[in-house]
């Protein structure tokens, strides 16, 4: 039987359209891609891992102090946290990459495959608020895995270091290292979203966002060899992102042994690299305004 | 009145799913009535505000074309199909859907558990909502769209699919909405005629996206029209009575030896009785006559097809 008549109290309120339902599409979202154990790993393993290396790193260039001044002569107007954050950085893309696609990929696919978008439009939300929670919730992860490791390491820094106001001289090395780690959380989300949006099955869409990054990978290294032109790698993204991202860092290349580094090929014209961002980036509004424009004709 | 349409069409591509359809839904409970393909969904998507359609329309007053989302406020839609996102349980649902509809997280989540016991889903409401029976789920539906305590409700096809038992647990739930202290009006789309019947006060039917028939069932079957069947002896008072009956107003058939009486408008039963005293008329049998729903309906299609 239903609960009994007395004890029903109802909601006294009034509902209404509001911005909050981003936040909430956001946070639900966050939540329950939180219950994945592989999301729970790889989160944990770029904060952590960046943690760990960066206190070796720091340690360790305290402790051979001989070998650390060596490098800073080799990287004019660098810093430890400069070079730590460089060398930290093409690995942690690289998890950003995968973490986009573990938690990008579902997004709107799962919804399509569970027919809840009619859910979601009976209520008072609009097309651009289901994109923003959706595009704010796969940004979260990425930002965890790109930004949070960052801070991390400036606070640990301080936290080793006696020197005063070492925290003032180094916040705008980490400023300036917000943004290529805040870029490309926007390029992998849009892609990501873009790409489930127009599948109704999560395992094609993560096939579908590897395949742009492995096959445009492969075909732009191949034609980069052909013709001899490195600008022909503009055509992946990835390539394009990592471009562009070592150029925003503060400190462009890395002199220093090629275990701590990621080599990125900076001999291209970095304004194709961007160009080729902005069409990727676009490319995956695209398919997200089409996907989106077609919901309202299911009958 | 709580809809009005007024030349509503829809058309996809060569398809027009509805044709010039103007109706007046009363409050209360209001059966939506015609076959598969009849153009219920497709009604209920355009007051929605979901499909812009021809015509105009007026839902609780507002216009859900142009005010579509005050409109979707204040209603709560239960679609068709399985709709459940995957991956979060009961609370977890409806506590999402509250907040969609603007409510703060506290007071969706304090609401979910509370609609949830409605809907006879509180012990299970911590279980995955994929991993629940279809009447479950459906259940489940209808508390995301009771949540934000909507004045309107929009059940498509609440039995789809569901077995006797939760059949008639489901029409128990709804049957208790347009009742105080919930006070909903609910627009039940449906193409079982029992249903409609016994949940709802007022009905319309569609077909082929024309609207054939619309007002009260109770007016429809014959219910509130004064009908009765009249069984009395064969004898010299039956004459008197008929007579009698015709001079106080009634209109009186002889059907295989009983009385079809249909009686003057505001007088009942006490009416027959008196006549049949004054007349020496002893009265055997007494019977309202209605018609069911189903001959309503099948009759509605009928004259639409020979028009």
């Amino acid at each position: 039987m239903p609960v009994d008549r007395a004890s029903y109290r109802g909601w006294e309120g009034t509902a209404r359209p509001s911005p909050r339902s981003v936040l909430a599409i956001a946070g639900t979202m966050i939540s329950r891609r939180m219950k994945l154990k592989l999301v729970r790993y790889l989160t944990s393993a770029s904060v952590f891992g960046a943690i760990m290396f960066s206190a070796g790193w720091f340690l360790l260039t305290t402790m051979f102090d001989d070998n650390f001044r060596a490098l800073l002569s080799t990287n004019p107007g660098a810093d430890q946290l400069l070079i730590a954050n460089r060398m930290v950085f093409g690995r942690l893309l690289f998890i950003a990459l995968v973490i986009t696609a573990v938690v990008g990929a579902p997004m709107i696919a799962e919804d399509r495959r569970a027919k809840a978008l009619r859910l979601y439009f009976s209520r008072p939300i609009t097309h651009l608020e289901y994109v923003l929670g959706k595009f704010l919730a796969v940004a979260a992860f990425a930002v965890v895995v790109l930004v949070v490791p960052l801070i991390a390491m400036y606070v640990l820094e301080l936290g080793l270091s006696d020197k005063d106001g070492l925290a003032a001289e180094r916040l705008p090395t980490l400023l300036a290292s917000f943004g290529p780690a805040l870029l490309a959380c926007g390029v992998l989300t849009m892609l990501v979203l873009g790409i489930s949006s127009l599948s109704a099955r999560t395992n094609h869409a993560s096939i579908g966002f590897f395949a742009v990054f492995g096959i445009t990978g492969m075909v732009s290294q191949i034609l980069a060899g052909v013709f001899r032109n490195p600008t022909w790698q503009a055509i992946s993204p990835w390539s394009s992102l990592r471009r562009v991202t070592a150029q925003m860092l503060p400190m462009p290349e890395l002199k220093a042994s090629r275990m701590f580094q990621l080599p990125v090929d900076s001999t291209w014209d970095v304004g194709t690299a961007w160009l080729s961002l902005a069409v990727w980036t676009g490319l995956g509004l695209g398919a997200l305004f089409w996907s989106m424009r077609k919901v309202e004709v299911v009958a | 009145m709580i809809i009005e349409t007024k030349g509503l069409t829809k058309a996809f591509g060569q398809n027009v799913a509805l044709q010039s359809v103007s109706l007046e839904f009363q409050p209360g409970a209001t059966g939506l009535l015609g076959p598969n393909g009849a153009g219920k969904t497709t009604l209920l998507r355009v007051l929605l505000g979901l499909l812009p359609a021809e015509g105009s329309a007026t839902v609780l007053g507002l216009n859900p074309m142009r005010q579509r989302r005050t409109v979707r406020a204040r209603i709560g839609y239960m679609p068709e199909s399985e709709c459940l996102i995957p991956g979060l349980n009961a609370v977890e649902t409806v506590t999402y859907m509250g907040r969609l509809a603007g409510m703060s997280k506290r007071d969706a989540l304090k609401r979910a558990h509370e609609i949830l016991y409605f809907v006879r889903l509180g012990e299970a409401r911590y279980r995955d909502a994929t991993e629940y029976s279809m009447g479950m789920q459906q259940r489940l539906k209808l508390a995301t769209a009771l949540v934000h305590d909507p004045d309107l409700l929009f059940l498509d096809e609440p039995t789809n699919g569901l077995d006797p038992k939760g059949r008639v647990e489901m029409l128990r739930v709804i049957a208790e909405l347009p009742r105080a202290p919930y006070n909903k009006h609910v627009i039940l789309s449906s193409h079982l005629l029992k249903d409609v019947e016994e949940v709802c006060t007022n009905v319309a039917m569609l077909k082929e996206g024309r609207l054939v028939k619309t007002g009260p069932i109770a007016e429809l079957t014959g219910a509130a029209r004064g009908e009765y069947e009249v069984e009395v002896a064969a004898d010299e008072s039956r004459d008197a009575f008929v007579a009698a009956l015709g001079g106080a107003g009634a209109e009186v058939e002889l059907v295989r030896n009983r009385l079809i009486v249909k009686l003057p408008a505001e007088t009942d039963t006490d009416l027959l009785f008196a006549v049949a005293r004054k007349s020496g008329a002893r009265i055997r049998g007494l019977r309202l006559l209605r018609r069911s729903l189903e001959d309503v309906f099948l009759d509605a299609l009928e004259v639409n097809r020979a028009g």
